[in-house]
């Protein structure tokens, strides 16, 4: 999985054409190709410079191999090509911490004192997390543990690290940084809670946005595209699950709506303030049942007064968030 | 762009420390620290005095000009519209997806608030957040068709079920024969576990203190664990006394 994902981090900048040409035989079998020689090279090495050298060394002959027998106008001997010349540069250092490290740092950052650092534990999944489907190349997965110390364990399917999958890391980090890592809720658990799947997914996303040019520069642009592609996959309306992200993303969205057309904020300091509102929530000790009930009202179709007294009370003073939360509707 | 995104993030804070700022822009510390100090005029560090008084951490800053941050803001996001980008006010108005996700919302919280573990208030906020979600999946002004029908029809039954599940005081039989009435018609729509642990949980609270007598329209044996089949089978019964009922 370490030389996998080293090959991969290492053609981070050409992951999106690799995945988007993937039809494409040559590209196929090179992504197939990925998969045997990471194999062959774990059972023949010693350690882990060994392994990410020979992966390198067999995959880019495969490579090569492949641009020789494309035609000199193939569309996608440009991106074998450079495919080529970046997994040169794959150093046997672990890809997945590297990004968690990143992730992690930010978002310790936005919860401060409340952060609780984590640790990250990579397991092998022998089967697809999800319903085997070919438009879901994304075989993996994340949740939060806690033993002791919050742990995020990422799951990962033997067959299922491919580009796609490698570029939706950091949306899978990001996700469970924000929104779960420090989440005060009593010790309650729920994914299908609107606020810590929904809302709080937005601001991940919002967040993963603006920390990803900083994070992996070349990374970034395939990391975003797979993070909206990912995360569409995940917001199927006929499930628990995603209907309550679906919901508590529009509850975000519609907030920002509202802080634009009542407030006249700039689109993007609404935004801003609505990622600060989900964290300064998330630190609220209290259970997910009134964070629902408050996210569930921010999709209402009106705002009543005091709804509206209390929301410009948490969006102006950090210190009255939890004054929403266990405020009284009805 | 960098220092905007700096100072949109600092004017949506209004205050804050370094860290901050970098976590809320993307931008790095060194970054930060250059903008800070080059527009002293719209940002200032917060002196030692207030920062004693208000018990918070050291080295805060704030926002001196938010009308001039602001400008500058709406001037660049103008230009992007004019650019041809959509109006960034503007939220896509809901689509059946989004009705139906409120609606499987919906009957997920009515779920959770008749799960036995739930306390009052949180039994209370759980019912308010359903009936508000199946209320947004059946908006005012929805059309006649299939999908708006049964959209309605299982928007209307969750709501029966999360009303009673407000009630602070015992079930009368006339409850329990709406309840029976609701749960007869989400049982073909919803999943067999969903189903399971709301018919547990309601088999629970007819079975305890909420209920002033035995219930004639719903028997379920209390803290019982069913399999699909037995659910299924549950399931039926409740319609078919249903429609006894309703015959009768």
């Amino acid at each position: 999985m370490l030389g996998r994902g080293a090959l991969l981090a290492a053609l981070a900048s050409r992951l999106g054409e690799l995945h988007e040409w993937r039809s494409r035989p040559a590209v196929q079998q090179a992504i197939t190709g990925l998969h045997m020689d990471a194999d062959a090279a774990a059972a023949a090495a010693q350690d882990d410079d060994e392994v990410v050298a020979k992966i390198v060394a067999h995959w880019r002959m495969r490579v090569a191999e492949l641009i020789d027998s494309l035609g000199a106008d193939a569309v996608e001997r440009t991106v074998l090509e450079e495919a080529h010349a970046l997994a040169e540069r794959a150093v046997a250092e672990d890809p997945f911490r590297d990004l968690f490290d990143q992730v992690s740092l930010a978002a310790s950052r936005l919860y401060a004192d409340a952060w609780q650092p984590p640790v990250l534990e990579l397991e092998k999944l022998i089967e697809h997390p999800r319903t085997p489907d070919p438009n879901d190349p994304y075989g993996l997965t994340a949740s939060l543990a806690r033993n002791g110390e919050p742990q995020v364990v990422m799951q990962i399917h033997h067959d299922g690290l491919g580009p796609a999958a490698f570029a939706a890391i950091p949306s899978l980090l990001a996700h469970e940084c924000v929104c779960h890592v420090s989440a005060r809720q009593r010790g309650e658990r729920c994914n299908t809670s609107v606020f810590a799947e929904g809302f709080m997914d937005w601001a991940a996303s919002y967040f993963l946005t603006i920390w990803m040019p900083t994070i992996d520069p070349h990374l970034c642009p395939a990391a975003l595209e797979h993070a909206e592609s990912f995360r569409a996959l995940l917001c199927r309306p006929s499930t628990p699950h995603g209907a309550a992200r679906m919901r508590g993303r529009r509850a975000a969205e519609r907030l920002a709506a509202w802080l634009m057309s009542e407030r006249r904020l700039p689109a993007e300091e609404a935004r801003v303030k609505v990622a600060r509102l989900a964290v300064d929530l998330n630190a609220c000790d209290v259970e997910l049942a009134h964070k629902d009930r408050l996210v569930t009202h921010m999709n209402a179709y009106d705002y009543d007064p005091l709804f509206v007294q209390l929301l410009t009370a948490a969006l102006e003073d950090r210190e009255r968030a939890s004054e929403i939360v266990m405020m009284q509707l009805h | 762009m960098e220092r905007l995104r700096i100072l949109t993030a600092a004017v949506a804070l209004s205050e804050f420390t370094v860290a901050e700022l970098c976590a809320y822009s993307g931008a790095n510390e060194s970054t930060v620290r250059s903008v800070l100090q080059r527009d002293s005029e719209l940002l200032e560090r917060l002196d030692s005095q207030e920062q004693s008084g208000a018990g918070r951490p050291r080295g805060r800053y704030r926002v001196r000009d938010t009308a001039s941050i602001r400008h500058e803001l709406r001037q660049f996001e103008q230009n992007i519209e004019m650019l041809g980008a959509a109006r960034l006010e503007q939220l896509p108005p809901e689509t059946t997806d989004d009705r139906l996700a409120a609606l499987i919302v919906a009957e997920d919280t009515v779920v959770r608030a008749w799960d036995a573990d739930a306390d009052g208030h949180t039994r209370r906020a759980l019912a308010e957040t359903a009936l508000e979600s199946a209320a947004q999946a059946n908006p005012p002004g929805q059309g006649s068709s299939a999908t708006d029908d049964e959209l309605r029809a299982r928007a209307a039954s969750v709501s029966v079920l999360a009303d009673l599940a407000l009630r602070e005081t015992t079930l009368s039989a006339s409850d329990l024969a709406r309840a029976n009435d609701s749960l007869s018609r989400l049982v073909d729509v919803l999943a067999p576990d969903r189903l399971q642990r709301l018919l547990a949980a309601f088999g629970r609270a007819v079975a305890g203190p909420r209920a002033t007598a035995p219930p004639s329209t719903v028997d379920l044996p209390d803290d019982a664990i069913y399999t699909t089949a037995e659910v299924e089978k549950v399931a039926i019964d409740i319609r078919d006394r249903h429609q006894v009922m309703a015959l009768a």
